[in-house]
């Protein structure tokens, strides 16, 4: 398989690097070539997000400059492909050449579970990973690119692993980005019944495919000092001997 | 309704404290979805919503046709059409309508639109004695609250804080117990619907091709309001109308599921006039006010234009993590929930109601479960943007120098892998200090994350780094 | 105001951004074939039930008056009212209660007289234009022999139809109504069992303003 490019999102990047790597590890193992193109910086959604349409629109157009010659690109995050291939299309509605473009990247994002599965036809990625987890469904993930099957699936068959119920997984975590930040007593109540859940769950590992997730549900974690552990499937999926970082 | 839209964040703050709210929030919205999910059974799910929001997008886009034929055949059936630009216009209109025809005592269905322009208080005002007859309507009404929910606008009450409220207004005796509560309401208000000679009602759909109009309800009150008096007013929104006869059934099955998780309410009243010759009840005249207030405005946006698609059923605030959070109260106005977070800034300008579209995590439930094909988070997004150029239309304020220049610096950054990767290194360098423990304690801008939740420290070298340098290794 | 120049300004505006109309502006009609007509009816029964109200077959007019004075001798009603609907005039209610102690009025003629006894009676019988298999729906097309308070004012709703008239949903009652063509009544009432409420503490309130009894006599 050529022509992969690889795009890491700004939060894994300077947060959680180690889910980039994870990701890297898989790739190889299902011997994927990729490209990881060093000018990447982010895909704009934090300008979306922020209502600045016209910031949004140039670093769309950069985004797509560096990404359109690739036959597929690949995020672990749903967020991010979501604005790739939606928000761009709305940014640049307005410029037939540009939106051209866009229309072309916007056919060739995968988020990364949705590209293992319906691009690579892999149900397995073959590392092994011990341990009980429930699978949380990431708001984007689920709604906006409209993908369930493909994660469990391969968490199914993680060897080792025992994938069991969470309650409202579908329910969101309370990120929302700014959300979090600007009004965070409402915020704390939706990730504190997110955590609940998880408590109560048959679980000790959180999986799910969002980084923004993940840094809000950890945190809650970990400033309450309760047990249990969130994953990234990146991580899940490169086994638990871990990756180089 | 006077609008409290500004007081967002305190309100959320006071809500959230609130016991009886909170216990009701954790009860119903999670009931409600259920019952909902069940009552779509035999509906086939998916086609059928696809079909309403067809239909509604469909008569949105056709509006003033649909508009024009809907008046043609009430009119022909003998009702009168009546057109306000506003809600003076329509109070004014009503009003003087009421004095004309000697009306004195008023008997009201539950109407959005008419909480809106503060009818009932404009009615009051004017000396006509008059009551709104859904319970739930009746209770706030009475205790002088905003609604709780679309539907339920009383269910966080307790019990006893109806049981005073009655005792206190109506004189009922005190009782635990909900039934005889509602029994009291009855008799209080059916002399009421007996004596009345204005009936004022909301309309749910109405009909372009037969100049029909769909009423659904549980109690029975707006049969009554629309059966004795000698005069009915019916107040619709411009948005109200559906093309066909059909569309309107269509319609019909996806509200009563989408609000109640019914598969047809109790009494579904359509009407198609005022009463025939020779008829003994049903009202001599039915008008038809068809207002605007706004939403001719909303309709020239074409991002926003997809509000105007909604049927009101209530389903968005029953599956928003917001909503489950802070309670009807806290959106400050007629309408709550993300049809509120979208519809109260829309009416009342962006700027007295910014913060109904900021505390939003856009997580897109509304979306999915809205029968009617509404882009609530797309709307949401928008909202974002106009504040951000200061849209004028709307009503929108630009954020303050400060921020927009963060934004511009912020957007800069991302467009120059030397830059980016200059702020990575500076962020490092200025958050060093506040490091402890692999936590990272403050970050100027960010401290309402720290609040509730811990974030790491930034990464001591990014992906980027981390890869390049295993890359050179090679 | 003038409403004339409102309408001007309003449809102009919307005019602007529509260019229309795109729909054709004529009902689909959709009819469902009655198979079973004894299946429909426990449909329609269990449907009925569950809206907390009841349903009851019987074999003919003489069953379906045993049937009515049946239910009124189950809460003591001293006085109905009837409609003037076909079926009703047919059945011979007021022979029937001859010499027992309770009052059938006749259909109104004036206004006044009519709300007054729908208002007083203990219980109002209907005939009903169709009822609907799958929600446990009567469906009543008002017109002079049939009016609105008749059904809403009593506390008890007994409603009398012939089995032929009990389709299986609403899609086909509609197509029988047919708005397309057919010229539509001043209104039409969809009942489904006893008013209700659940407004206050969502605890479910039955007779709310509407009747609290509903019990539909279906004869064939």
């Amino acid at each position: 398989m050529k022509g992969v490019a690889l795009f890491v999102p700004c939060l894994i990047d300077q947060f959680l690097p180690e889910i980039g790597f994870a990701v890297v590890k898989v790739l190889q193992k299902l011997g994927v070539e990729f490209t990881y193109d060093q000018r990447q910086t982010c895909c704009g959604q934090p300008l979306v997000n922020a209502g600045d349409s016209a910031g949004a629109r140039r670093v769309a157009k950069r985004f797509i400059s560096i990404f359109e010659k690739s036959d597929y690109i690949v995020a672990p995050s749903g967020s991010c492909i979501h604005t790739v291939k939606e928000q761009y299309l709305r940014l640049l509605a307005d410029d037939p050449k540009w939106y051209q473009r866009a229309e072309k990247v916007s056919e060739r994002a995968y988020e990364f579970t949705q590209f293992l599965v319906q691009v690579l036809g892999v149900e397995e990625v073959g590392y092994r990973y011990e341990g009980k987890a429930c699978y949380h469904e990431s708001c984007s993930i689920l709604r906006q690119l409209g993908i369930s099957d493909e994660p469990k699936q391969l968490l199914n068959n993680v060897a080792g692993l025992e994938m069991n119920p969470l309650k409202d997984a579908d329910i969101c975590c309370g990120f929302g980005g700014e959300f979090a930040i600007n009004y965070p007593y409402i915020s704390e109540e939706i990730v504190r019944e997110k955590v609940k859940n998880f408590q109560d769950a048959d679980a000790d590992i959180l999986v799910l495919g969002e980084p923004g997730c993940l840094l809000n549900i950890r945190g809650y974690l970990t400033r309450h000092g309760m047990s249990g552990q969130v994953r990234h499937i990146a991580e899940i999926l490169a086994g638990q001997e871990g990756v180089q970082a | 309704m006077k609008p409290q839209t500004e007081k967002f964040k305190e309100l959320a703050r006071e809500n959230m404290s609130d016991g009886t709210q909170r216990a009701m929030l954790k009860l119903f919205p999670p009931l409600l979805k259920q019952l909902r999910d069940a009552s779509f059974q035999d509906l086939g799910e998916e086609a059928a919503m696809e079909k309403g929001r067809r239909i509604r997008e469909d008569a949105v886009r056709d509006l003033p046709y649909l508009l024009e034929r809907f008046e043609d055949e009430v009119t022909k059936a003998g009702a009168k059409v009546v057109w306000a630009r506003d809600g003076k216009e329509a109070n004014d209109f009503i009003l003087s309508l009421a004095k004309e025809k000697g009306c004195r005592i008023c008997v009201k269905g539950k109407s959005m639109v008419s909480e809106e322009i503060s009818l009932r208080e404009a009615l009051v005002e004017s000396g006509i004695e008059t009551y709104e007859t859904d319970l739930g309507e009746f209770i706030i009404q009475l205790a002088e609250r905003p609604p709780f929910h679309i539907v339920g606008p009383a269910i966080n009450m307790t019990v006893k804080e109806v049981s005073d409220l009655f005792h206190e207004k109506i004189g009922s005796p005190e009782t635990e117990d909900a039934n005889e509560l509602g029994g009291y309401a009855r008799q209080f208000l059916r002399d009421k619907f007996q004596n009345a000679d204005l009936g004022i009602t909301g309309v749910n759909i109405a009909v372009a091709e037969t100049g029909s109009i769909f009423l659904v309800e549980n109690e029975g009150n707006i049969r009554y309001s629309t059966s004795g008096p000698k005069v009915h007013v019916a107040l619709m929104g411009i948005e109200k109308v559906v093309a066909t006869f059909t569309d309107a059934v269509h319609m019909l099955k996806l509200l009563t599921r989408s609000c109640m998780g019914m598969a047809i309410t109790k009494y579904v009243s359509v009407i198609n006039g005022p009463r025939k010759k020779g008829e003994n009840d049903g009202p001599e005249e039915l008008y038809i006010v068809i207002l605007d207030n706004g939403r001719s405005r909303i309709y020239a946006d074409e991002m926003l234009r997809s509000s105007l698609q909604c049927i009101k059923c209530g389903l968005c605030s029953g599956v928003c993590p917001i909503y489950a959070t802070v309670g009807g109260y806290t959106y400050g106005w007629v309408y709550s929930g993300p049809i509120g977070a979208v519809l109260n800034p829309l009416l009342l300008g962006l700027d007295r109601a910014r913060d109904l579209y900021h505390a939003t995590t856009l997580c897109g439930a509304c979306n999915r479960y809205c029968p009617a094909g509404v882009d609530l988070r797309g709307i949401l997004l928008d909202l974002r943007a106009k504040e951000m150029t200061g849209n004028k239309t709307f009503g929108a304020k630009r954020p303050s120098l400060f921020h927009r220049l963060f934004i511009r610096f912020w957007s800069w950054a991302l467009l120059s892998t030397f830059l980016y990767n200059m702020g990575s290194i500076a962020a490092r360098v200025l958050t060093a200090p506040f490091v402890r423990g692999g936590k990272l304690l403050w970050m100027p801008g960010f401290s309402g994350w720290m609040k509730a939740r811990d974030l790491p420290r930034f990464a001591p070298k990014t992906f980027h780094r981390l890869f390049a340098q295993m890359n050179e290794q090679r | 105001m003038n409403t004339l120049k409102n309408r001007d300004e309003i449809l102009k505006k919307l005019r602007i951004c529509s260019s229309g109309p795109e729909a054709d502006l004529s009902s689909e009609l959709i009819r469902t074939p009655v198979e079973d007509i004894s299946a429909q009816y426990e449909a329609f029964r269990q449907n009925l039930v569950v809206a907390a109200g009841n349903a009851h077959r019987v074999e003919s007019n003489n069953e379906a008056l045993q049937k009515i004075d049946e239910i009124l001798t189950g809460f003591n009603a001293s006085s109905i009212a009837l409609s003037g609907d076909e079926v009703i005039s047919s059945l011979g209610v007021r022979a029937y209660f001859q010499g027992r102690k309770i009052v059938v009025r006749d259909l109104a003629k004036s206004i006044d007289e009519h709300r007054n006894i729908s208002f007083t009676v203990d219980a109002g019988i209907t005939g009903a234009d169709y009822a609907i298999a799958d929600t446990g729906t009567v469906v009543i097309v008002h017109n002079r022999n049939n009016p609105r308070l008749i059904s809403l004012a009593p506390p008890a709703h007994i409603v009398i139809l012939p089995i032929h008239k009990l389709l299986p949903d609403i899609d086909t009652v509609i197509a029988e109504i047919n708005p397309v063509t057919g010229e539509l009544p001043s209104a039409i009432s969809l009942i489904t069992g006893p008013s209700m409420t659940g407004d206050i503490a969502l605890q479910a309130t039955y007779g709310m303003h509407g009747p609290e009894v509903v019990e539909v006599i279906i004869v064939g």
